[in-house]
């Protein structure tokens, strides 16, 4: 995947960045592999939609791969939930509980708000808790993306390296 | 917190899945996410040279989940979820 990463990467607009995120160990890993995905759900961290009848047949088939794993039939939605979840580990993850077992040891920066940010936020006013946080969320965002931006850059760098 | 495995075929009880199954809400097909929400696409997909093996195990070749990771309050809605079986 990381051979194809760089190249698909001029193919798309900038908007979407292309990660990879394969399992380096064991998927059945209990830390790092599929086994980990009970921690979110234990915690209520994953809203399944289950209204109209479509969803239900989804959900179905996500129950089923999550009750029995290791069964014949499987469509490998766990593993695509995984990547998922791996991406989210190594570069969005900012709350307090803070995982030993994320796959690669990327320094996570502390986004704070800047001066111009909280002026433009008490133009009108004393600033609302709720749109802080909303704003410094979304300079976490900026921040993971450009995290993924310099990460990708190394590593096309160290190819090229290779390569001479 | 993460529990041992009792067996490797049972690995979660019903009453954790149904917890987390939202009443109000549907897949979509076209979702905008706001300002503190990223969209996550996972893929896993199986290249032509084993091909047979995935038809050994009469699994899928292709198959997509799209997450919404909710920045504020850590959350994960699956949006989506795509399989094919056909190359």
């Amino acid at each position: 995947m990381r051979l194809f990463a760089g190249e698909l990467q001029k193919l798309l607009p900038s908007d979407v960045i292309i990660v990879d995120a394969t399992n380096q160990g064991n998927k059945f890993d209990t830390l790092t592999g599929i086994p980990s995905l009970t921690y979110l759900f234990e915690k209520k961290l994953i809203e399944l939609p289950n209204q109209t009848g479509e969803d239900k047949t989804k959900n179905q088939f996500l129950i089923h791969e999550l009750k029995y794993m290791k069964m014949a039939q499987h469509f490998d939605l766990l593993d695509a939930c995984l990547r998922c979840d791996t991406v989210i580990r190594m570069y969005y993850y900012v709350g307090s509980y803070n995982p030993n077992f994320s796959v690669r040891n990327i320094p996570k920066q502390k986004t704070e708000l800047s001066d111009d940010d909280i002026e433009a936020l008490s133009v009108f006013g004393p600033p609302d808790e709720q749109k802080k946080k909303e704003l410094l969320a979304q300079r976490a965002k900026e921040v993971a993306h450009q995290n993924i931006l310099n990460e990708q850059a190394r590593i096309n760098v160290n190819k090229r390296k290779t390569s001479y | 917190m993460l529990r041992p495995m009792v067996s490797n075929q049972n690995m979660l009880s019903d009453d954790l899945i149904y917890q987390c199954l939202k009443d109000n809400e549907t897949y979509y097909d076209d979702y905008i996410p706001k300002m503190h929400e990223v969209v996550i696409l996972g893929v896993d997909f199986a290249i032509i040279d084993n091909k047979f093996e995935a038809e050994k195990k009469n699994s899928a070749y292709f198959t997509m989940a799209v997450w919404v990771y909710n920045l504020l309050t850590n959350t994960r809605q699956q949006k989506n979820v795509f399989f094919d079986r056909g190359l």
